[in-house]
């Protein structure tokens, strides 16, 4: 291997490892109804949460920072709406109707994650 | 220097008029007070708040995400938001088929990433199943519905509301009370009541909505239905007047009392009366008082104790 390939792959793998790494999201429930578990979203017809997120690295070296810019976009606006809050870590989940989708989770434009989002009838269990 | 007009115009004039209240404010807020367009807008500014008149009519609570005010305003008389005389009180929840206003007043200008100049706040219903509308809802089924204060594609604010069934109903005259005796109308005059409907644990309980209303003896009274009950005393007697609302209905004893017997004509001494509730505490007044004619005297408050208490001798 010639000494310029070497430098280069040495210096991606320094590069790659001062990024932070994603590892899920820290959520905190700011008002409204619903709630997040290990199974995704849920949220009742007609109501509304509103969260605030933190995205998790598992880079020990690099956590994200204020700088990263987390966007979350629902599957299917017509089931789960999801709208940029007061601040740009907060977000508003909205049911709007009563069935399954998904929430992308994006950091700076690169799609992370993918969350179930399930919205149920009002009067259930 | 530029007057701090938004607060006061806040304060003066919200919730029906907040259309207004927006371009005033955006006008205003990009202009320089000490230019000749600034008079326009304070004219203009005047002139809207002379529109307004007053402010009983709606109510203000902040959003629960704390950026601004919801602002409720009712759209029927018999919205038991707007129940108190003088000032309005946020529902504590919404009655099914009730109809309303809702508007949003944006505090926390941090809240938006929209530069001011261009804000346009509006509120949306989160599932037109629950409040169906826009600007003006009608709540469409019972449960536990959330509002959205938006700013293009940011949701600035939330607010949940109850909708629930009438439980019972209420029968109130046009000083707030509750008409739980029953209600004398001279002849000829009309008294108009308000229906409001009540749920336990919503109080107030908003929305109000149409109202039936049927006479059992329309030749003595006539019953007519809508915003409010309206009765007009035909002729002397006794009758009842059923009224309906929101599944539930209640009977109201109607006794028309003697009343002024004809228009008082120019020159002619013939008293007249003007008042449409009778402060006559005795029913039985109606029996004594065939001599209507008498009335006439200078006394110009017909159909009153002081009308007829004279007549019957």
């Amino acid at each position: 291997m010639r000494t310029s390939t070497r430098f280069l792959l040495a210096l991606g793998i320094l590069a790659a490892g001062c990024q932070p790494h994603y590892d899920g999201l820290r959520i905190r429930k700011l008002n409204g109804t619903g709630r997040f578990s290990s199974e995704g979203l849920e949220i009742v017809e007609g109501q509304a949460l509103a969260v605030e997120v933190t995205a998790l690295s598992d880079n020990p070296y690099e956590d994200y920072e204020e700088f990263d810019i987390i966007e979350m976009h629902s599957f299917n606006e017509h089931i789960v709406l999801v709208a940029p809050a007061d601040d740009i870590d907060r977000f508003v989940f909205v049911g709007a109707a009563v069935g399954e989708s998904a929430v992308e989770v994006r950091i700076n434009g690169e799609d992370v994650d993918t969350i179930t989002a399930i919205v149920s009838p009002q009067g259930a269990p | 220097m530029r007057p701090n007009v938004r607060q006061c115009f806040e304060d003066c004039c919200s919730g029906p008029t907040g259309r207004y209240h927006r371009a005033v404010w955006i006008d205003l807020h990009s202009w320089q007070w000490n230019r000749p367009r600034a008079r326009v807008a304070t004219l203009t500014f005047v002139a809207v708040l002379a529109a307004c008149g007053g402010s009983e009519s709606s109510a203000k609570t902040i959003g629960e995400l704390g950026n601004g005010e919801f602002v409720y305003s009712c759209v029927n008389p018999n919205d038991g938001a707007c129940d108190t005389v003088g000032s309005a009180v946020f529902p504590a929840c919404v009655l099914l088929g009730g109809e309303f206003e809702m508007d949003y007043i944006l505090h926390e200008t941090d809240a938006v990433d929209d530069d001011d100049f261009d804000l346009f706040i509006y509120v949306e219903s989160a599932n037109q199943s629950f409040f169906a509308g826009n600007g003006r809802y009608r709540a469409d089924r019972v449960g536990f519905a959330a509002m959205l204060a938006r700013e293009d594609d940011q949701v600035v604010d939330i607010i949940h509301l109850d909708i629930v069934e009438a439980e019972g109903i209420q029968v109130k005259d046009q000083s707030g009370l509750v008409v739980q005796g029953p209600v004398e109308i001279p002849r000829g005059a009309t008294v108009t009541l308000d229906v409001f409907a009540s749920a336990f644990g919503c109080s107030p309980l908003g929305g109000g909505g149409p109202v039936t209303a049927s006479s059992r003896e329309p030749l003595v009274a006539t019953a007519q239905g809508g915003p409010s009950v309206v009765i007009h005393g035909e002729e002397v007697g006794a009758t009842k007047v059923t009224v309906g609302m929101a599944g539930f209905e209640t009977e109201i004893d109607v006794f028309v009392t003697v009343g002024p017997a004809r228009r008082k004509k120019p020159g002619e001494d013939v008293g007249e009366g003007e008042s449409d509730e009778s402060g006559s505490d005795d029913a039985g007044s109606s029996e004594t008082a065939g001599t209507d004619e008498t009335a006439g005297s200078d006394d110009t408050t017909a159909g009153t104790d002081d009308g007829t208490s004279g007549s019957g001798g």
